[in-house]
C-alpha cells in the first residue's frame, strides 16, 4: 500500500517536473521528443487509477500519434533553430501570477469536493447488459453518449479535410529511399499490423480496446507506408479515400437517423445493439485511421504528389 | 515449484531493471549520438527480454504468453530497424559534411 | 493520507496551468502548439483521476470516455493547427527550407 503510494508521489511529480521541461527545451526537435516521453509515461499513470482504455489510446495517439505528426511538421519548418525567446516581461508576470492564482484555487476546489458522492458509475453499470457490449467505456462512448462520438468522428472528419486543404502542393522535401532493411521490416510489421487492428476492434467488446486503438495502429501503418518504397496511400484513387475517409460518419449518421423510428436519435434496441456497435466501430475504425494518415501526410506536405525520391 | 517460478520471476525483473538504468544512464552520460544509439539499442532490447520472460514465468494462459512474446519481437524489430534508420541518416549527414569540406 | 488518485489530480492541474502559461505567453507558434498538447493532458489527468475518486469498486466510465473523445479531438486540432503552420511557413520563407538529408 505504502510503496504503491509512493510510486505515485514519485510518478506525479516527474509528470509536472517533465512538463516543465518539455516547455523550457531550447529546439522544437527535443520539444517534441519530450512531449512524447511525457505522454508515455501519462500513460503509466492511467494505469495507475483504472483506465486501461484510455492508456492504450494515450500511448498511442496521444504520445505516438502526436509525436508522428510534429515531427512530419517539423520536416518543412526544420528541426534544429532555436525558438526565440518569449514576450517581454510586462505580460508574462501578470500571466505567470494569474496561472498560479488560478492553479491553487482549482488545487482547493478539487481537495475540497473530492469526497462527494461519486458520479455516474452505478447507473452506467446497472444498464450494461443492454448495452451490446461488457466494456463500460465503449458502452458510454457507443451507446449512453454515442451522440458524442458522433460529432467528434465529425470533428475528425472537417479536421482530415481542412488538413487535405490546407497542404498546398510540391511544399514536400524529398525523402531518401529506404534501405532494404526498412523493406523487410515492412513485410514483416504489414501482417502482423492487419491481424492486431481486427483483433483490437474485436477485443473492445469486453476488454480495453476498440475503435479509437485500432484506428491509431491502422494509422500507423499508414504513416511507416508513406514512408516506404511505394507510397501506396497516396496513389490510391481519391474517390477510394474519400469514401474510405467519410465512411465512419455517414455511417454514424445513417444510423442515427434509421434509430429514428425507434423514438430517439441512436437509441438502440437491446436486441441489436451489439451489431450496430460493432458495425460502426468497424467503420469507425478505417475513417480514423484514413483521416489521421491524411494528417500525417498533410503535416509532411506530400499529400498532393508522390513524395518527390531523390536517388 | 511456485516458489522457484516466483524467485526466478523477481531475479529475470531485477536483472531488467538493472539493464534499463544502465541503458538509461548510458542515453543520458555518452557524448554523440551513435554510442547513446548504442546503449538505447542493446541494453534496452535485453532489459526487456527479462522483464518479458519474468512476467511470462506468472502467466498460466499460453495465448498470453504468446503475446508477451510478440511484444518482445515486435519491439526488437522495430528497434533494430529504427536504430538502422537512424546510423544511416547520421552517417550520410556525416558524409555530407566531409564532402563540402 | 492521501489517496493516490487525488496525488495525480493536483499533478494533472499544475500541468494545464503551466501548458496554459506557456501557450498565453510564448511567441513561437511551434511551441504554442506544444503547450497547448500539455495544456490538453493535464485536463484529461485531472479528468480521470476524478474518475477515480470512489476507493474502491470500477472506476466511473463516463470521464473516461469524455477522456477518449477528447484525446482524438486533441489530435485533430494539433494536426489543423500544424498545417496552418507549414502553410504560413511557406508563405513567408519559400526559400528558406532546411536541407533535410
Amino acid at each position: 500500500m505504502t510503496t504503491g503510494l509512493v510510486f505515485d508521489a514519485v510518478l506525479a511529480f516527474s509528470l509536472v517536473v517533465l512538463a516543465i521541461i518539455t516547455l523550457r527545451q531550447r529546439t522544437p526537435g527535443e520539444a517534441v521528443v519530450q512531449l512524447m516521453i511525457f505522454g508515455l509515461l501519462l500513460a503509466l499513470s492511467w494505469l495507475r487509477v483504472d483506465a486501461t482504455d484510455l492508456a492504450l489510446t494515450e500511448a498511442a495517439i496521444g504520445s505516438g500519434v502526436t509525436g508522428a505528426l510534429l515531427l512530419a511538421a517539423l520536416r518543412r519548418t526544420g528541426f534544429g533553430k532555436p525558438f526565440p525567446s518569449a514576450v517581454s516581461a510586462w505580460l508574462r508576470y501578470p500571466v505567470t501570477i494569474g496561472c498560479a492564482l488560478l492553479g491553487v484555487v482549482l488545487s482547493l476546489v478539487v481537495m475540497h469536493t473530492w469526497d462527494s458522492p461519486a458520479g455516474l458509475t452505478d447507473l452506467a453499470y446497472a444498464h450494461l447488459k443492454e448495452s451490446g457490449t461488457q466494456n463500460p467505456v465503449t458502452a458510454v462512448i457507443l451507446n449512453y453518449r454515442s451522440i458524442d462520438t458522433l460529432l467528434e468522428i465529425g470533428v475528425l472528419l472537417v479536421a482530415a479535410l481542412s488538413v487535405y486543404t490546407l497542404s498546398g502542393p510540391a511544399s514536400g522535401t524529398p525523402v531518401k529511399p529506404p534501405g532494404p532493411i526498412f523493406r523487410f521490416y515492412m513485410r514483416i510489421m504489414t501482417p502482423i499490423f492487419w491481424l492486431v487492428v481486427p483483433y483490437m476492434v474485436w477485443v473492445g467488446g469486453r476488454a480495453p480496446g476498440g475503435a479509437f486503438q485500432a484506428g491509431a495502429l491502422l494509422s500507423g501503418l499508414g504513416a511507416l507506408t508513406l514512408l516506404g518504397p511505394s507510397p501506396w496511400p497516396l496513389r490510391l484513387k481519391r474517390r477510394v479515400v474519400r469514401w474510405g475517409l467519410t465512411l465512419g460518419f455517414s455511417l454514424f449518421l445513417a444510423a442515427a437517423a434509421w434509430m429514428w423510428q425507434y423514438g430517439n436519435l441512436l437509441a438502440y434496441p437491446p436486441d441489436q445493439a451489439k451489431n450496430w456497435i460493432l458495425l460502426i466501430e468497424i467503420a469507425c475504425t478505417l475513417s480514423i485511421g484514413i483521416s489521421l494518415t491524411i494528417m500525417f501526410a498533410g503535416c509532411a506536405g506530400w499529400l498532393h504528389e508522390d513524395p518527390k525520391r531523390a536517388s | 515449484m511456485m516458489i522457484i517460478l516466483d524467485l526466478l520471476s523477481i531475479l529475470l525483473i531485477c536483472l531488467g531493471l538493472f539493464f534499463f538504468f544502465a541503458s538509461a544512464v548510458g542515453l543520458l552520460r555518452f557524448p554523440d549520438t551513435l554510442c547513446r544509439m548504442h546503449a538505447l539499442a542493446k541494453a534496452d532490447n535485453l532489459a526487456l527480454g527479462c522483464v518479458i520472460l519474468g512476467a511470462m514465468y506468472q502467466q498460466d494462459d499460453p495465448l498470453v504468453i504468446g503475446k508477451l512474446f510478440l511484444i518482445w519481437a515486435v519491439t526488437l524489430l522495430s528497434s533494430a530497424t529504427g536504430g538502422f534508420l537512424l546510423a544511416q541518416r547520421i552517417r550520410r549527414k556525416f558524409l555530407a559534411r566531409e564532402g563540402e569540406v | 493520507m492521501p489517496p493516490p488518485a487525488l496525488l495525480y489530480a493536483l499533478a494533472g492541474i499544475w500541468i494545464s496551468v503551466i501548458g496554459l502559461r506557456s501557450v498565453l505567453v510564448e511567441e513561437h507558434f511551434f511551441r504554442k502548439i506544444v503547450a497547448s498538447n500539455i495544456f490538453g493532458s493535464g485536463v484529461f489527468l485531472v479528468l480521470v483521476a476524478l474518475a477515480r475518486r470512489a476507493p474502491e469498486g470500477p472506476p466511473d466510465p463516463v470521464p473516461q470516455g469524455m477522456v477518449l473523445t477528447g484525446i482524438v479531438v486533441a489530435v485533430s486540432a494539433t494536426a489543423l493547427m500544424l498545417a496552418l503552420l507549414g502553410h504560413l511557413h511557406d508563405l513567408e520563407k519559400p526559400d528558406n527550407q532546411e536541407d533535410p538529408s
